[in-house]
C-alpha cells in the first residue's frame, strides 16, 4: 500500500472536520493548493470523488461520507495514543547526539551537560568521541565540535570555549641533558609523540606561528596515538615532546614536572565551537543543549 | 503536537516487527539510511526513543511498544476499511 495514503486520509478527515479547505489548510499548516493537490491525489487513488465543492466550503459525497464515518474513529484513536506518548514528558525530552574530540568532551561538554541531564530525566544525550571532522547530517548527529567558527553555509556555529593555545611540553626527566629547542625546526632532533587524527588520515602536523608567518611541522618519534590523553600519558612518562592544549598540561607545568617550550611560537586559536544544521524548528532538547554549552566570558 | 507522519509510523511498525533495519528496509523497498532517518525524526517529533539500536540488533523501547500496540492496530483497521471502500 502506498506510504502517503495514510497521510492523505488524515488530511481528508481534517478537511471534513474543518468544513473548508482554507480552514483545514491553516490547521495543518500547509498551503491550500498543496492540500487540494493531496485530496485530488487521494481521490484519484480511490477512483472516486470525496467532496462536493460548494461556495461556502465543502460537503462530502456519499462515498466521502462513508469513508469519514469509518475512519474518523480510527484516526482519533491514533491521535490519542500519540498524544499519550508525547505527554509522557511534559518536560524537555528527546535525544541529542553530539560528536566531538575527547578534549572537548572532557573539558566542556560533559562537565556542562551532566548538570542538565540530572534535571531533565527525559532528555537523552549521546556523546561520540571522534577525532575526524565528520559529516554530522549523514551520520545522524545533531551537532559536532570543531575549532573556530568556520562551518558550511547551512550550519550554525556557536562558541563553547575560550580562545585556546596548544603548547609544546616534555617532562623534566626527558629534558635532562638536553638543550631546549628554540625554533620548531629544532624539533627534528627530539622524540615527539605523534597524534593520528583519523583512521585513514595522516599524523597531525604541529601548527606554529611567529611574526605573522604560519608553519606546520611534521614531527618524528617512536610512538603514535590517536587521542590526546594517551599522548599526555606518554609525555608524563618521559617518552618525548608533545603538542597539547595548555589547560591540559598547565597544572604539571606549575609543579615543574613538565616543561613548556617554544611558547612564543604557539598561536592562539579561536576556541571550540559547536556546529549544527540550521533548522527552522529545533527541538527543545537541542535548544537546551546549545544554551547550556554556549560560552560566556563570565565565570559561571 | 507536531503533525503525525503516518509514513514514519508505518516504517516504525515494520522495523518493530522485523527487529532489523535491513530486513525492514528491504520489505519497504527503501534504503536503510532513509528508513533510519525517518524513524529518527519520528522519535524527535515525539520526543522519545522508540528503538534501541545496537550493532547487531534492534529492540523496541517501552514507548515503542506502546506505539506499536496502540497505533498498529488502528493502522491495520484503516487498511481493512480501505479494502471495503465501495469502488464503482
Amino acid at each position: 500500500m502506498s506510504q502517503d495514503l495514510h497521510n492523505d486520509l488524515y488530511d481528508f478527515i481534517a478537511v471534513l472536520r474543518a468544513g473548508s479547505l482554507t480552514k483545514a489548510a491553516a490547521e495543518l499548516r500547509v498551503s491550500q493548493p498543496t492540500l487540494s493537490a493531496k485530496i485530488k491525489r487521494l481521490e484519484d487513488k480511490l477512483g472516486a470523488s470525496l467532496f462536493i465543492r460548494k461556495s461556502r466550503g465543502v460537503e462530502p459525497t456519499e462515498k466521502g461520507s462513508w469513508l469519514f464515518e469509518q475512519l474518523s474513529g480510527e484516526y482519533d484513536a491514533i491521535e490519542t495514543a500519540m498524544r499519550k506518548l508525547t505527554d509522557m514528558q511534559e518536560e524537555v525530552n528527546g535525544v541529542v547526539r553530539i560528536t566531538a574530540i575527547d578534549y572537548a568532551i572532557k573539558t566542556i561538554i560533559w562537565p556542562k551537560l551532566k548538570e542538565i541531564v540530572k534535571h531533565h530525566p527525559k532528555l537523552q544525550i549521546e556523546i561520540n568521541n571522534e577525532y575526524e571532522s565528520v559529516d554530522i547530517v549523514s551520520r545522524n548527529f545533531d551537532a559536532g565540535v570543531r575549532f573556530g567558527e568556520e562551518v558550511a553555509l547551512d550550519m550554525i556555529s556557536v562558541r563553547i570555549g575560550p580562545d585556546m593555545q596548544n603548547v609544546v611540553v616534555g617532562s623534566k626527566e626527558y629534558f635532562e641533558n638536553k638543550k631546549i629547542p628554540f625554533s620548531p625546526y629544532d624539533l627534528a632532533d627530539y622524540q615527539c609523540v605523534n597524534l593520528r587524527t583519523s583512521t585513514y588520515g595522516g599524523l597531525y602536523e604541529w601548527e606554529f606561528e611567529k611574526e605573522g608567518k604560519s608553519i606546520q611541522i611534521a614531527v618524528n618519534g617512536s610512538i603514535i596515538f590517536n587521542n590526546a590523553y594517551d599522548v599526555f600519558e606518554a609525555v608524563k612518562a618521559g617518552y618525548g615532546l608533545a603538542f597539547l592544549p595548555e589547560d591540559m598540561v598547565q597544572p604539571m607545568i606549575e609543579t615543574g614536572e613538565l616543561i613548556s617550550v617554544l611558547k612564543d611560537w604557539c598561536p592562539l586559536w579561536p576556541g571550540l565551537h559547536l556546529y549544527y544544521p540550521n533548522r527552522r524548528n529545533p527541538s527543545r532538547a537541542m535548544n537546551l543543549v546549545v544554551d547550556t554549552l554556549r560560552y560566556s566570558k563570565e565565570p559561571s | 503536537m507536531k503533525k503525525i507522519s503516518f509514513t514514519a509510523v508505518r516504517y516504525f511498525l515494520v522495523v518493530a516487527e522485523e527487529r532489523s533495519f535491513k530486513r525492514a528496509a528491504a520489505q519497504l523497498g527503501i534504503s536503510s539510511s532513509a528508513l533510519s532517518h525517518s524513524i529518527q525524526s519520528l522519535e524527535d517529533d515525539l520526543g522519545i526513543r522508540l528503538l534501541t539500536r545496537t550493532t547487531r540488533s534492534v529492540s523496541v523501547t517501552q514507548a515503542g511498544l506502546l506505539l506499536k500496540d496502540n497505533v498498529g492496530r488502528h493502522i491495520e483497521n484503516i487498511d481493512a476499511i480501505l479494502k471495503k471502500f465501495p469502488h464503482d
